[in-house]
């Protein structure tokens, strides 16, 4: 019984739609951030149409064949080592020449001056790298009141400023403990820092601070 | 959109019916034969100043009942407030437990507290301070002058907190007491050396009993009182942010707190309208 012409063309598509889809499954559990996750479903979505495209080319190369005299097909196994070859070749270079993923900087990041932070006080942290490796950064500030009394934390307000090759940058983010800043390093050639000013109503808090997720990308 | 609020609280108020009492043997509605939807509130019973009820008359007054009972009138949707009698060390429980639906009852808002349930706020600042016995005011003039002493506070409250891991920490003996008044009882009974609480809680005793003095000494971290809510409520606790951030700015918090605190000048105590907290 003759095999249906698209059976072999499984022989490599499923192996590089496999091994894509792995790929991209990993890529998302490095917990990119939302240009990241597009980015991987996007290598998904674009070795899926090659595929289809490949085999819409093969179908029509196969009929073509079948008016003029039979040749011999290459071994099954050529087809799978090609699909792999081409699939870990381009999606290599997609993902780390075209699309450079999110690199996780948490514990890359060394707060100075972040305990016991009063009223008025700052705090602040070099972005890893000099200079940083991508466009944007991502990190979220987190306050802790070690005390089981204050309104310190929810009563809160941090202001972040982004200072790159030592000239701050004027413009100023306000926001809340727990709630995600991100900053763009664009024109950065030495290093970014990164300032945080505690305001607090009560002066007798005294409360940690801490980044508890920082993501570099682009 | 307001029929579903109307919904969601006809619902929250079947919910509440179906449990259980709560600490007030009977719950007192304050407005009549109101058609508006029911919300229970936990309030005290004996804060001079804040929350008083008089069993004989049934009537509460006080600034808490003040800013509930004007929230009822002026936030959307109105409502009708159910008020409950809870004790200091129960207010969370009160409100985890569903037996309550907002709490107003000199509730110091903390982030310890806050991993339970939410708040709305702060409507009233303070801080804690002594009430001594009258003529020995003199004594205290700062906490070295504490040290040793017997001081009395209530139990499930900041104060305690405050008292046993403050500043005060192993050096003066902590007595607890369900209230304020049975505290001031004591310290009336030379049973303890002093009172320790919030300094506006302390003032109301003092206007009230000429036998004790609120000393001018005060320590630890602000009392932020807020309005306490089932955690996850956000669009509650935005209504009743909302709703305070209005009572102050119209006038109505000087208004409430000259006719319950008397010459008492409301600066630091009066939150800013502009910087309340934000709903989580």
């Amino acid at each position: 019984m003759k095999r249906p012409w698209w059976a072999t063309q499984l022989l490599w598509a499923v192996p590089l739609l496999l091994g894509v889809s792995g790929f991209v499954v990993w890529l998302l559990l490095l917990g990119n951030k939302g240009q990241g996750i597009a980015d991987a479903v996007s290598l998904l979505v674009g070795t899926t149409s090659l595929v289809v495209a490949v085999f819409g080319l093969q179908n029509s190369t196969i009929r073509r064949k079948a008016e003029n005299a039979p040749r011999k097909p290459l071994p099954r196994w050529a087809f799978a080592g090609i699909g792999a070859a081409v699939g870990a070749i381009g999606g290599a270079f997609f993902w780390f020449i075209v699309v450079k993923p999110d690199v996780p900087v948490t514990d890359l990041v060394e707060m100075s001056n972040a305990e016991r932070m009063t009223d008025g006080e700052q705090a602040s942290f070099p972005v890893p790298g000099r200079p940083p490796g991508r466009r944007y950064l991502y990190f979220v500030p987190s306050l802790v009141n070690h005390e089981a009394v204050g309104d310190c934390v929810g009563s809160a307000r941090l202001t972040v400023t982004l200072v790159r090759d030592g000239r701050k940058d004027p413009l100023r983010e306000e926001l809340r403990s727990d709630r995600e800043v991100r900053l763009d390093l664009d024109g950065t050639t030495r290093e970014a820092r990164v300032l945080v000013v505690l305001s607090v109503p009560d002066p007798a808090c005294a409360v940690d601070l801490s980044v508890t997720e920082a993501v570099l990308y682009n | 959109m307001s029929r579903r609020i109307t919904a969601a609280l006809a619902a929250v108020v079947v919910v509440a019916a179906c449990q259980g009492p709560a600490t007030s043997p009977r719950p007192t509605v304050s407005s009549g034969s109101s058609p508006l939807p029911p919300v229970t509130i936990g309030v005290g019973t004996d804060i001079p100043g804040l929350a008083l009820f008089n069993p004989d008359t049934q009537e509460r007054r006080g600034f808490d009942v003040d800013l509930y009972r004007w929230l009822a009138n002026n936030t959307e949707p109105k409502f009708t407030p159910v008020e409950v009698s809870v004790l200091i060390g129960n207010r969370v429980d009160e409100l985890t437990l569903g037996r309550v639906q907002l709490v107003v009852h000199g509730f110091s808002i903390t982030d310890k507290r806050r991993e339970e349930i939410g708040f709305a706020g702060p409507y009233l600042i303070s801080q804690q301070g002594f009430l001594v016995r009258a003529g020995e005011e003199g004594t205290v003039r700062s906490l070295d002058d504490l040290v040793g002493k017997n001081l009395c506070t209530q139990a499930g409250s900041t104060s305690l907190s405050q008292l046993t891991l403050g500043p005060l920490k192993s050096k003066v003996t902590v007595t607890s007491e369900v209230g304020t008044r049975q505290c001031v009882d004591r310290l009336l009974r030379e049973e303890v050396d002093a009172v320790s609480t919030d300094q506006i809680i302390l003032l109301g005793f003092a206007r009230q009993d000429p036998g004790v003095r609120v000393v001018p000494l005060t320590f630890g971290t602000q009392e932020r009182y807020g309005i306490g809510l089932p955690k996850g409520d956000r669009a509650q606790c935005e209504r009743m942010t909302q709703g305070i951030r209005e009572f102050i700015t119209n006038g109505y918090w000087d208004q409430f707190f000259r006719s319950n605190f008397g010459d008492l000048p409301p600066e630091g105590y009066r939150p800013d309208p502009y910087h309340l907290d934000p709903c989580r």
